[in-house]
């Protein structure tokens, strides 16, 4: 087995209740995802270290957390009203745990760095923070530097991001999208690889290993 | 070739649908299924002269080894003039080794002892299924006595076309197994023509007869054969390569849209459409082995030949996404149980040709896409539409599938305070049915009374050689028919005064011909049982040999009316177990059969005593997180409740008979 021609930084967050959203616009329900797609880690490490170019991913660890539901109305400001009652699903821990935990590899590159000095810090991640969701403390585990495997991808992450994730192949892609702002006000949604999609990398972006044949596509 | 000179190749075993036994009693000396050395003067006609006729000489004893060329020996001319014919002939023995349900192990020399003969075909999920037919006044054989017999040979020369044979006898075929000796017994002599018919038809479709050097060849890939086994590999996987290479498929066809709106369900029905007609269509109907509501199976030549991409172009321009399981194989190799097969295949040292792959068919996704992004599929540029003062951005796939009618336009009106609905669906697990159907059929070679002469050695080979595709394709039949029948007996159930319990308005099927998926009003736990009673009786009428691991599951998603569409859709798609129900915020549930028989016939709805204790047995597991101390609580009230302790025993947690209990009570669900 060959090893990534990637390092990553190891971190770990603690929180009581967190929610990244699935991104559906237009219902009244929001769902939420168990994974931390490297849009969101992005904005918040730009939002909190002002670092604009790191590169991480995370994973909910399993039997820490279950979903549950919260519903509030929102207010429209514009208009002095009270909009339609949302249900927002969220994770908190599990039965029997204290908080929903979850990995963060973090790419290792110059300005990532200083995560591992800041860190153990407060952060904050996904969906309703005003309302108390998502503030989480991060913590540095430690450097990885892990092998290549052939599996399914557990995460999601633009597709242009795979050659810094160290992806040295794409067996089959599963596409989705993924917001990327190109300013403080504007963005694009950018080709993205989701879960479920076979990939050769890193062990740590792997949920399961791929056993059958394969021929090169990307 | 005109229709009369037409080759038929479901006709090659017409054979098997003539009652040997009625006519040696009758006086007429037959021997076999084939009648290519029958003396006609018995029965005073003459020996057919049909393209058709010749098939009956692929049981000739000099024509039968695997390796004997088919096109060119002198015995093959002999008995077959014609090269045309005799390559038809060629290809129909290819086809008819793909679609053996056991492995043709004799004919490779193998000898193996197999178990006694029956006349009906042997349901594994269905053992009954001869018997009950033939005390319906039903018959496996039309060809019963001299008449009829005699007419066998006139049909095969006047016999046009494989659908005019299934129409004629269609009702014979299906009783009739494909081999009448146990194990063999499990494959309906319909199902068995359809798959040989099929494969044929795409084999000849992508083959050529030559004439190279004086010899006759079939070319498929540049690969010239002359007999079976060059072309399919010998079937021990250790043993001869085969050159033609094809595909089983597997093809689940999904879809990006989330169901906002009931028009959204409208994607069922393009989805429905689109498998519909291209099943039927003239180019692709030879592919499609078989397809449930989600899932096609295609037998397809090598990548190089057809391309999966072009050839699903009408789904992936609707924008579907096609993931499949793409077996790459010898045809002796080839089968529908592809992760066991690969495996196995993969133990063995051999530099044979198996390959398994896991593809997606996409659209075509561009790299970026500027806001706003389609709020249904979320894959492409959502163009602004409003609609009843309500903004919303969906691309021009997402909003033809709003404008194509409105589904379940009652639903909309259900506005009956405290009111729930329940979604209901039925999914048919393939990985699960391939697990079944190993573990039936290896029960039945082990077991039944018909194998019981045969040596464990014997029994091994014979299960080691078992070829699931064909039993897939009868079991996907009876399912279809299970869909049919619980839409239709939904509607005749009765309540306590003989009035419908369920009518068109309060059980609605949203869309026309898909079975899978039902709206349902519900006031009380009644409603629910009803259901559940009515899948459960239908699972024990035609798959009562796998209750305890049905591949088929039911699932139920209760909520407010207004509940998120999507979210009932998230639940009912992925099934746990043969039973599972959800009701938003109050409990959840998955159960097999066996435990839903015994809550059933145990929890009584009226029992509020019980309920208590119940709740108060939750709040203890909650509490202690300990078994031991709720088992301890279950123990001391063993006289009052007896019943929750027989329940326990059965794997039964407290939660599950609490939520069992909630779910189906009387009272109005809160």
């Amino acid at each position: 087995m060959n090893e990534s021609n990637k390092t990553f930084l190891h971190f770990e967050v603690n929180t009581e209740a967190i929610a990244i959203g699935e991104r559906i616009k237009g219902g009244t329900y929001r769902p939420c995802i168990e994974t931390i797609p490297t849009s969101t880690l992005k904005g918040s490490f730009r939002d909190y270290f002002g670092l604009t170019d790191t590169l991480a991913i995370g994973f909910f660890r399993e039997g820490t957390y279950e979903k549950d539901t919260f519903t509030y109305a929102p207010f429209d400001t514009f208009l002095g009203t009270a909009k339609l009652p949302i249900s927002l699903e969220y994770l908190k821990p599990a039965n029997g745990t204290k908080a929903v935990i979850a990995d963060i590899y973090a790419v290792k590159m110059g300005t990532t760095e200083f995560l591992t000095k800041a860190a153990p810090t407060e952060i904050s991640l996904g969906a309703l923070k005003s309302k108390g969701f998502g503030r989480c403390e991060l913590r540095y585990i430690g450097e990885v530097k892990p092998y290549l495997k052939i599996g399914y991808l557990k995460g999601r992450f633009i597709e242009e991001e795979c050659a810094a994730f160290g992806i040295a192949k794409v067996i089959k892609p599963c596409y989705g999208y993924l917001f990327y702002p190109t300013s403080e006000v504007s963005g694009v949604y950018k080709r993205a690889l989701f879960e479920g999609s076979i990939i050769e990398g890193p062990e740590i972006l792997i949920k399961e290993e791929y056993k059958y044949d394969y021929k090169n596509i990307g | 070739m005109s229709d009369k000179n037409k080759f038929v190749p479901e006709l090659h075993d017409i054979g098997k649908l003539v009652d040997r036994q009625a006519l040696n009693q009758a006086g007429i000396q037959i021997t076999g299924h084939t009648f290519h050395d029958f003396d006609f003067s018995q029965i005073g006609v003459s020996q057919p002269f049909s393209p058709s006729w010749y098939a009956q000489y692929l049981e000739k004893d000099e024509l039968r080894p695997p390796d004997k060329d088919l096109l060119n020996s002198q015995e093959a001319k002999e008995y077959i003039p014609d090269p045309q014919i005799r390559a038809d002939v060629l290809i129909t023995k290819m086809a008819d080794g793909i679609s053996a349900a056991i492995s043709r192990l004799e004919l490779y020399g193998k000898r193996i002892h197999r178990g006694q003969v029956s006349e009906g075909v042997h349901k594994l999920w269905n053992a009954k299924f001869y018997e009950e037919k033939k005390q319906g006044g039903q018959y496996w054989s039309p060809f019963t006595d001299t008449e009829s017999f005699k007419g066998m040979f006139q049909y095969i020369d006047s016999c046009l076309s494989y659908q005019d044979f299934f129409r004629k006898y269609g009702e014979y075929l299906s009783l009739t197994p494909e081999d009448k000796t146990a194990p063999g017994n499990i494959v309906s002599l319909y199902t068995h023509l359809e798959l040989v018919g099929k494969i044929y038809r795409t084999l000849k479709k992508h083959s050529l007869l030559q004439l190279q050097n004086a010899q006759n060849i079939l070319l498929y890939n540049n690969q010239p054969i002359k007999s079976v086994q060059e072309a399919s590999g010998h079937i021990d996987p250790k043993e001869d390569q085969g050159k033609w290479i094809f595909r089983i498929v597997n093809c689940n066809i999904g879809f990006p849209q989330s169901f906002s709106r009931l028009q959204d369900l409208n994607v069922f029905r393009k989805r429905a459409d689109l498998i519909k007609a291209f099943s039927e269509d003239e180019n692709t109907k030879d592919y499609v082995l078989f397809f449930t509501d989600d899932l096609i199976c295609l037998f397809i030549p090598k990548d190089g030949e057809v391309r999966i991409q072009e050839l699903l172009d009408s789904f992936l321009e609707a924008r579907f996404i096609i993931d499949y399981k793409e077996m790459e194989a010898e045809l002796n190799l080839l089968t529908s149980s592809m992760k066991k097969a690969y495996e196995k295949f993969h133990s063995l040292s051999t530099t044979r040709h198996l390959k398994l792959y896991e593809k997606r068919a996409n659209f075509d996704f561009s790299p970026e896409i500027r806001p706003h992004l389609c709020d249904s599929c979320q894959m492409k540029h959502g163009k602004e539409r409003v609609k009843d003062q309500i903004y919303e951005y969906l691309c021009d796939t997402c909003y033809d599938i709003r404008e194509m009618g409105d589904p379940a336009r009652e639903y909309a009106k259900w506005e009956e305070k405290g009111l729930r609905a329940g979604w209901m669906k039925i999914t048919l697990d393939q990985e699960q049915l391939l697990r079944t159907l190993y573990r039936l059929y290896e029960e039945y070679v082990d077991t039944h009374s018909a194998m019981q002469s045969i040596s464990n050695s014997d029994k091994t080979v014979l299960k080691d050689s078992f070829r699931p595709l064909a039993v897939q394709m009868d079991f996907v039949k009876d399912y279809k028919l299970l869909l049919k029948a619980f839409n239709d007996q939904i509607y005749e159930i009765k309540d306590k005064e003989g009035n419908p319990f369920f009518i068109e308005e309060n059980f609605l099927y949203p869309i026309e011909g898909y079975y899978e998926f039902g709206i349902f009003k519900v006031y009380s736990g009644e409603d629910i049982l009803k259901v559940l009673d009515l899948f459960y009786n239908l699972l024990k009428e035609y798959f009562p040999e796998c209750l305890k691991d049905s591949p088929i599951k039911l699932s139920i998603s209760l909520a407010q009316v207004k509940y998120p569409y999507q979210e009932h859709w998230r639940f009912l798609s992925m099934p746990k177990n043969v039973i599972n129900i959800q009701s938003l915020g109050n409990s959840k549930l998955s159960i097999d059969i066996s435990q839903y028989k015994l809550l059933r016939e145990k929890i009584r709805r009226e029992d509020t005593k019980l309920s208590h204790f119940l709740h108060r047995l939750a709040d203890i597991e909650i509490e202690t997180k300990s078994d031991m101390t709720v088992m301890l609580e279950i123990f001391n009230n063993r006289k009052r409740f007896p019943v929750l302790l027989e329940l326990t025993q059965s794997e039964l947690s407290v939660n599950q008979i609490l939520d069992f209990y909630k779910l189906t009570r009387e009272v109005a669900i809160p």
